[in-house]
């Protein structure tokens, strides 16, 4: 058992974790935060993707004692003032979400990638989103949506 | 006006802030966690299982096996041949024993992984040629599931008149539907003692059908709700979670989740069939198909699920979008011990459109015409016959999709190592030659609302948004007049599965015909002149005329012996073009364009069907470049490759619209065909890049190597 | 879902080093990208240590010079201006790694330790002659990192050591790359892999370094391959005769494998097209 304090979507949280605990069973079963969705369990959908110090990491292979002392977000912080962020509200527009699951991973993907300071160009984007798997868009709208908010 | 407009998805908000409850996001109190134990042998009976060690980890509640089935251990949609668990036998690597049942999910896994089952293991048998010439028996009644026909004209005559017979035989794969969300579900007890189902799935009115028949309950004992739903793409179409969580609900009266990981998805579900597709086409030197001879021999594996649903399309489809006066197409599938295959986006046409597609770009080049040039010249228009006999008299947009390529096809400029490809399609929309209804209702309501009951399941491809478009324009009120309650056995009627591309063609009539119901009792009552519809609802309640109902079934035949009738009301079609990049040291293929053009009758929401184009087009490169499921061996996504949105191209859709005039306001349906060229299109392509003919899928870097190496074509 | 285990989390080297020598069943955790992936798929361990919060193993590329720490993720690596102009093949491989999330997660460290055939930073640090600081307890090693890979996952870094630096000789006058082969571009394991320095000119090929992965057991540096046409005139023959050596080279490496019929050709063309004499022919 580790005790941990660490930020959640802006939020001071100290608990006790298992040792064998993952961040997206401590957030999912633990916290109650289920926009963190499991879809491969092993690193390779990108549906468990949430924010370590701003970056995107994999929920499902990150040790959950990992983010002590850390700022951990999911994509509850885009919109926690209670209006959408523009990226919600271009995903919306666009039609860059089909079936959902993949959205909060791509969303916080996409979030970080704007908000790095980076100079965004379409290939850039590719790049950015290209750990999260989509298996109903294409990946077209979200580009656009994503395009959309970085001005290009 | 809605029909027609990009009016943004209805689920998009809750799906943006992360708020949509999918399958394994639903928590009751006090719930129990169910795991699946399944056959690691392929073919097999099972000695002795030994639970002994199971049963002494904390939390274990109750194991469970055909033996705790109260009706009938068996499910399937149309032959009910799939054990929920096995009775001794196996016929699958993953074929379900024992339900575990625990008060946690570790417990359950643990229990799961310690249970020692001793098997002895039986010859197997893994392709459909073995399985024709085995004496091995897979089920009862032998290993061929089924034979359909499609025969027309003297094929015999057809050849004869021929100046050209081209013949090749195609190889495809079995594919996963890699649907982002695996399978999951909740179960529990409601006030009145029912069990309630709460899942991801396709069709809830079937499933609560099943279940039923499981537990020997009446359908009134039974509710099924479909949770949000993480794709589909045909794989949530039969039995998943859903008969395990209603058996663990029986035994236990509590409340109940069982959730796939991954890997138990990939074990657990049905696969795409792989066909060998052995194809004769003849032609004059002008162009023209006199005869084509096919010859489809499926896998279904252990279990018949919708194969004989994909041998009947795959040969009803055979020809492609061409008038063929002499036909000759048998279609077989057979039972063998790999996963059970079943729907999957296309039923068969994407296979087939490989063929068929690479067949008219063969007789192209030999017979020295453009490609495109031999499509114009035999493809289907108003007052053509398809090969089943069916006179198309309306909706027959393929050559416009044709014409609205052409520009870009005459553009083309291929540099080295590139190439350009056309696919092209046709789909009949809805089942085959069967009764294939819909209905839904539409209620008054005290709250001033019109209740709109719908059973159809929105599974990330838009029907809600597209439905509702449809009864807003039938009604002429806004949106926020109108409560959708979707897919609740409790609370809608049987809309039939979401598959066949069938949602907006069939549901949306339903649809449309009950919005005129209601309307024109709405006129009666005076709503369009400003009378509320709360005051309209207590004379409706007086009168007892507060439900509004529309059904739809299209006007189909059955298909004769020799595969002749009307299987379908209407088409869709289109064609793809597409342009590949090799990367010459590699032969790795990139996907670079893709121009798709489909008649969709009916544009009802276009951003919609942009999504399910570029979706189709994505799912197109993994099954024409990536992806391909070898039982035993692919485990999880690490070895399973869907496309990244690196492998996306630049793409552009032109939407022809060419009304269907049973369809709600002209439209057909585009979630399948969105799929079905693309894979055409890149074979070809290659062939044009590099001078190989593709016969087998996927052609990975490492097929096009190896084909290179033996001499290029 | 994960078997139970404990874990340790050190703050210091000390620490981390005291508890390896302690704990007998124990593994090192540095990203988890390839150690979580196992553990969810079924393996069973007692001990883990998380040595990613060790304070004094990790700076940051390039701030001491050109000694990487072990810690240094494959984003780091690939976002270092350091590394990009001195060590351009390891940029360029950091860069292609897994996923944005695979980058931000795994470690150098991690990727020599895990010792995967196909590990993409293992074939750019050969040809920087990588060298590896081993520390346990008792004191300290240098070894090649060469000489530690033995064989698929198996490496001579001893149960109780841990990589506390890993020392790269920059090339001068080189132009260096990488390239590998996937079956798609991201998210996808490499089939093959090349990590090359050439120093050339328009007649000679001065000295050559060149390293492949995903081929052989083990990644290795073509020594031979390196010996035969370095210092010698550009020549296709020569090129095409010390290609013949390599797959002799790899034959005996790796044995007879069905996956060659197709890897070799493509390892020559790969070859070819580095050293200016590709052959586009179909």
């Amino acid at each position: 058992m580790h005790r941990i304090e660490f930020t959640l979507n802006g939020e001071r949280l100290e608990l006790d974790v298992e040792d064998h605990m993952t961040l997206l069973e401590l957030l999912r079963d633990r916290l109650g935060i289920t926009s963190v969705k499991e879809g491969c369990g092993i690193g390779e959908c990108g549906a468990c993707t949430v924010l370590l110090d701003d970056k995107p990491i994999y929920s499902c292979l990150t040790l959950a004692l990992k983010v002590r002392g850390r700022d951990v977000k999911t994509v509850e912080y885009l919109s926690l003032d209670g209006r959408l962020h523009p990226l919600q509200e271009a995903f919306i527009k666009r039609g860059a979400v089909q079936c959902g699951f993949c959205t909060p991973g791509m969303l916080l993907t996409a979030y970080s990638l704007i908000q790095s300071g980076k100079k965004v160009d379409e290939d850039t984007i590719r790049e950015a989103l290209s750990g999260n798997l989509c298996r109903c868009t294409g990946y077209i709208q979200i580009l656009e949506a994503v395009k959309d908010v970085a001005h290009i | 006006m809605p029909v027609g407009k990009p009016i943004e998805r209805l689920d998009a908000l809750e799906k943006v802030l992360g708020a949509a409850k999918f399958g394994a996001d639903i928590k009751r109190e006090g719930m129990l966690y169910g795991v699946v134990v399944r056959s690691q042998k392929a073919h097999a009976r099972i000695h002795h299982i030994d639970t002994s060690q199971a049963q002494m980890i904390p939390g274990v509640v109750k194991i469970l096996s055909f033996r705790d089935i109260p009706g009938k251990n068996r499910f399937g949609v149309l032959r009910k041949d799939q054990p929920y668990l096995s009775e001794g036998y196996v016929r699958f690597l993953g074929d379900p024993i024992l339900l575990v049942l625990a008060e946690s999910e570790r417990a359950a896994r643990e229990a799961a992984a310690s249970i020692r089952i001793t098997y002895g293991e039986l010859e197997g048998i893994f392709g459909p040629s073995s399985s024709a010439l085995s004496n091995v028996k897979i089920h009862e009644d032998g290993n061929l599931l089924c034979q359909k026909k499609v025969i027309r004209g003297d094929i015999q005559k057809g050849f004869s008149t021929s100046d050209l017979v081209v013949e090749n035989t195609y190889q495809t794969q079995f594919l996963d539907h890699a649907f982002l969300e695996c399978e999951a579900g909740v179960g529990f007890l409601d006030e009145l003692g029912r069990i309630v189902i709460i899942s991801s799935t396709q069709n809830v009115h079937y499933k609560r059908k099943e279940v039923a028949t499981l537990l020997a309950l009446p359908e009134e004992k039974i509710r099924v709700i479909q949770a949000t739903t993480g794709g589909g793409f045909g794989g949530k179409l039969d039995m998943t979670v859903e008969g395990y969580v209603a058996l663990a609900v029986y035994h236990t009266k509590r409340p109940v989740m069982i959730r796939y990981t991954r890997s138990e998805s990939m074990l657990a579900n049905t696969k795409r069939h792989p066909l060998t597709i052995s194809y004769k086409t003849g032609a004059t030197k002008d162009g023209r198909l006199t005869a084509i001879q096919v010859r489809v021999v499926g896998d279904t594996g252990a279990y018949a699920s919708y194969g004989e649903v994909v041998a009947q399309r795959a040969a009803v489809h055979a020809s492609g979008p061409y008038e063929v006066p002499n036909v000759y197409v048998e279609s077989l599938m057979y039972y063998t011990n790999n996963p059970p295959c079943g729907a999957m986006r296309g039923f068969g046409i994407p296979q087939m459109a490989f063929a068929h597609e690479s067949q008219m770009d063969e007789i192209a080049r030999l017979l020295g015409i453009d490609p495109l040039q031999i499509r114009l010249i035999n493809g289907l228009k108003r007052g053509a016959s398809t090969i089943t006999g069916q006179r198309l008299t309306h909706s027959v947009g393929y050559i416009d999709t044709l014409k609205a390529i052409e520009p870009f096809w005459r553009d083309r400029r291929k540099g080295d190592w590139e190439g350009y490809g056309l696919g092209s399609m046709y789909y009949g929309i809805g089942n085959t030659g069967v009764p294939n209804p819909s209905s839904c209702y539409l209620t008054l309501r005290e709250d001033g609302k019109i209740g709109f009951h719908l059973g159809a399941c929105e599974i990330g491809q838009g029907s809600d948004t597209v439905l509702l478009q449809i009864l807003l324009q039938t009604l002429s009120v806004g949106p926020e007049g109108v409560e959708l309650i979707r897919a609740d056995t409790d609370l809608s009627k049987d809309a039939g599965s979401t598959s066949a591309s069938r949602q907006t063609y069939i549901t949306g009539k339903a649809v449309q015909l009950a919005g005129e119901a209601l309307k024109g009792y709405l006129e009666e009552k005076g709503f369009y002149r400003g009378r509320s519809l709360k005051e309209i609802y207590l004379e409706a309640k007086e009168e007892g005329r507060i439900l509004f109902e529309g059904f739809f079934d299209p006007p189909t035949t059955p298909l004769d012996p020799q595969g002749q009738g009307i299987p379908y009301a209407t088409y869709a079609f289109a064609t793809h073009m597409t342009k590949v990049e090799i990367e010459p040291a590699t032969m790795r293929c990139r996907v670079k364009k893709v121009i798709a053009a489909h008649d969709v009758g009916r544009a009802v929401n276009p951003v919609n069907i942009r999504g399910q184009i570029y979706g189709g087009i994505a799912m197109g490169i993994g099954l024409a470049l990536m992806e391909e499921f070898v039982p035993g061996k692919t485990l999880n996504l690490n070895n399973y490759y869907v496309a990244t949105i690196k492998d996306m191209p630049e793409v552009e859709t032109i939407l022809i619209e060419d009304p269907e005039p049973t369809g709600p306001y002209g439209a057909k349906g585009v979630g399948e065909p969105a799929l079905i060229p693309q894979a055409a299109s890149i074979v070809n392509a290659i062939r044009d890049a590099t001078g190989m003919r593709i016969l087998k899928l996927p052609c990975n870097f490492e097929r096009l190597w190896l084909q290179r190496l033996s001499g290029g074509t | 879902m994960l078997p139970i285990f404990k874990c340790h989390t050190p703050k210091s080297k000390e620490e981390a080093l005291s508890i390896l020598t302690e704990e007998e069943k124990i593994k090192v955790l540095a990203g988890g990208t390839d150690l979580l992936v196992e553990l969810q798929s079924g393996k069973k361990v007692e001990n883990l240590l998380d040595i990613t919060q060790v304070a004094d193993l990790k700076w940051d590329p390039g701030s001491k010079a050109q000694i990487i720490s072990p810690l240094n993720t494959h984003a780091e690596i690939s976002g270092s201006a350091f590394i990009r102009e001195n060590f351009p093949a390891l940029f360029k491989a950091c860069s292609l790694v897994g996923s944005p999330q695979i980058r931000n997660m795994g470690t150098i460290g991690g990727n020599i330790a895990n010792a995967s055939p196909a590990a993409d930073s293992i074939p750019p640090l050969l040809i920087y002659d990588a060298e590896l600081t081993l520390e346990s307890k008792g004191g300290s090693r240098q070894m090649a990192l060469a000489s530690i890979l033995e064989g698929p996952y198996r490496t001579g870094i001893l149960n109780h050591e841990l990589i506390s630096s890993i020392y790269l000789k920059p090339l001068s006058g080189f132009r260096e790359g990488y390239k590998r082969l996937t079956i798609r571009d991201s998210l996808a394991l490499s089939r093959l892999s090349v990590a090359y320095a050439i120093r050339d000119d328009r007649e000679m090929w001065h000295e050559i370094r060149l390293a492949i992965g995903s081929l052989t057991p083990i990644p290795f540096r073509a020594e031979g391959f390196e010996r035969a046409i370095g210092g010698q005139r550009k020549d296709r023959g020569l090129l095409e005769g010390a290609l013949t050596d390599l797959v002799n080279t790899v034959r005996e490496m790796a044995g007879e494998r069905p996956t060659h019929r197709f890897k070799i050709p493509i390892l020559k063309e790969l070859i070819r097209e580095i050293f200016g004499v590709g052959d586009a022919s179909r």
